[in-house]
């Protein structure tokens, strides 16, 4: 929060820390925006109107020429309530406003706005992170495929004919572990047990049956 | 004398959420603060710079209205409006009431009594 006046900046500070925000508290319009421009900067700013240097105006427009902090949620206080400078504050960045002198339940109920919005584009932030990773981890499998009508083998690039199960695990992030169908243990595996049984019961060349 | 019916306490208690310890606390930052505003709103008069005048009224104007001190307030808005407007005899006419009715605020939030409804 920035406020030049010590009696306001003061009260702000005291109901915002007692309703349990961590608070940053600085008395020119100049050094919020350093703080806003910092690496753990708050979600949140509450700007007094007019300061010196740069005027709560003025910073929550710097602001919002950096894509980086378009997502901050700012509240520009002010003595003035009129209509026009209501619009100036809205289109110079300020997501809100609340008129001094405050009303403590005011304020309150518009910072827990803020805090919403600010915690729905926390949100969306991880969200969005995540998704960029699962994408980065998988080779998207698309377009259309060659594959054998008869022993289901994939032609990749180069004209080679590739085993299913290794082109997938090439062109993707899944690994495979191997097993046996229901189908193929009686068609294949039964038959394959039966034909090493006799032929372990056969008699050796040479002796007498 | 002093004058306490210039602050509203009732008014001062509903801004700071009825924390009897913070408006102390915020009157000593005010009593400290106010006598250099008005020294620095002074200069602006003498020099006739509207806009600093304007910044001086402005400032007092928010921890005025904070102090419930309301007249004083309304002053101080009316004095920044004459000094926006760049309106030098009306600035030096409402100067003379706003900071006459200050002076008065700094003396009841400095005797020793106050604030005897807290």
């Amino acid at each position: 929060m920035a406020d030049d006046d010590r009696v306001a900046s003061r009260l702000l500070e005291s109901v915002l820390t007692r309703w349990g925000y961590e608070v940053v508290a600085v008395g020119d319009g100049a050094a919020a925006l350093e703080v806003l421009s910092g690496d753990e900067h708050p979600p949140m700013a509450i700007l007094d109107w007019m300061m010196p240097g740069l005027t709560g105006l003025e910073v929550c427009q710097r602001v919002r020429q950096q894509d980086s902090l378009s997502h901050l949620y700012l509240v520009v206080l002010t003595s003035k309530d009129s209509t026009e400078d209501l619009v100036a504050a809205l289109e110079a960045g300020a997501d809100d406003h609340l008129t001094k002198p405050f009303q403590p339940a005011e304020l309150r109920a518009r910072v827990r706005v803020g805090e919403r919005v600010a915690r729905l584009h926390q949100t969306l932030k991880d969200r969005v992170t995540a998704l960029e990773r699962a994408l980065a981890d998988v080779t998207r499998l698309q377009g259309l495929l060659p594959i054998c009508m008869y022993c289901k083998k994939i032609r990749a690039d180069g004209n080679y004919w590739q085993q299913v199960d290794g082109y997938i695990a090439e062109h993707s992030g899944a690994t495979f572990t191997h097993g046996i169908c229901p189908d193929c243990r009686e068609t294949r595996v039964k038959p394959e047990l039966e034909r090493i049984r006799q032929s372990h019961n056969r008699p050796a060349s040479g002796e007498r049956p | 004398m002093t004058d306490s019916s210039s602050i509203d306490i009732a008014a001062a208690l509903r801004n700071v959420d009825d924390d009897k310890d913070l408006l102390v606390e915020l009157v000593d930052a005010f009593r400290e603060d106010t006598p250099v505003r008005m020294r620095a709103l002074g200069e602006a008069l003498g020099a006739g710079d509207g806009t600093a005048v304007a910044r001086q009224a402005h400032a007092l104007r928010g921890s005025l209205s904070i102090l419930g001190a309301q007249r004083a307030a309304e002053l101080a808005q009316a004095l920044e409006t004459a000094s926006l407007a760049g309106d030098l005899a009306q600035m030096a006419t409402l100067s003379a009431g706003f900071v006459e009715e200050t002076e008065k605020i700094l003396r009841v939030l400095s005797d020793p009594g106050w604030p005897a409804g807290l």
